[in-house]
């Protein structure tokens, strides 16, 4: 399935480094960059 | 992820990776300022939704600016080794959000000294079916040639519609500084007969 500009981005709940969970909709009233990148110790 | 240092925005990194993995990278970074989500379980799921999950388990290297509303308003995703560009991301936010534009303004002329010249470049999109034409020709031929896709790049959209009487026409090329407006098999040939090997 692709996803195209102008739908609703899925949300998401998942653990984060900092020990945090990170849901997206906490992020609701700003603007995020989610970058996906392969794995650890790759450049991002 | 220095890269995003500034955008007024949220930064998340994401990956399939698992949490111990994530924390000793972003030691090694010297400490990223950003999350680093681990999509490792379910594993890939987050990524499977977003429509960037391969086959081989991890995630393409993608990137998606969501508004203040939870929309997407623009996915970008590269070549596995290719550095995303800043400033399309800058770009971008300032279309969604005219304080941040104001806090960075994109300087369009800087961007259009970095188009190329000379060869052959093109000016495309992904899905043009000239652009695809003109790949073919230029690789039966053994010709190089760069791309800029005016999708990505406002200043060569700008480029462009100034040559193409305010068109976006694409393919667009700039050979040597000869301008052609779309894919024209035989003016190509003509204009490069001096590097075409029969």
């Amino acid at each position: 399935m692709k996803l195209a500009v102008g739908q609703i981005a899925p949300e998401f709940s998942l653990p984060a480094t900092g020990g945090r969970t990170i849901t997206l909709s906490q992020y609701r009233g700003q603007n995020v960059v989610l970058i996906f990148f392969p794995q650890a110790w790759t450049p991002i | 992820m220095d890269l995003f240092e500034g955008l007024n925005a949220q930064v998340l990194g994401i990956s399939i990776d698992h949490i111990p993995c994530l924390e000793a990278w972003a030691e090694t970074l010297g400490g990223i300022t950003y999350p680093l989500i681990s999509d490792f379980w379910p594993h890939g799921m987050t990524a499977r939704q977003y429509g960037v999950l391969r086959d081989e388990g991890y995630s393409e290297r993608a990137i998606f600016i969501i508004d203040r509303e939870g929309i997407i308003r623009f996915i970008d995703i590269h070549d596995i080794d290719e550095q995303p560009n800043n400033d399309e991301v800058f770009a971008i936010l300032g279309q969604i959000d005219p304080e941040n534009a104001k806090k960075h303004p994109i300087d369009m002329e800087a961007l259009a000294a970095q188009l190329p010249h000379g060869g052959i470049v093109m000016y495309c999109n992904t899905w043009c079916p000239g652009c695809r034409k003109a790949r073919v020709f230029f690789e039966a031929n053994h010709l190089d040639y760069k791309e800029v896709d005016i999708s990505r790049n406002r200043a060569a959209a700008a480029q462009v519609r100034k040559w193409a009487n305010g068109y976006e026409t694409t393919p667009t090329f700039d050979i040597d500084g000869q301008i052609l407006i779309d894919y024209n098999e035989s003016k190509l040939r003509e204009i490069l007969s001096s590097k075409i090997t029969k």
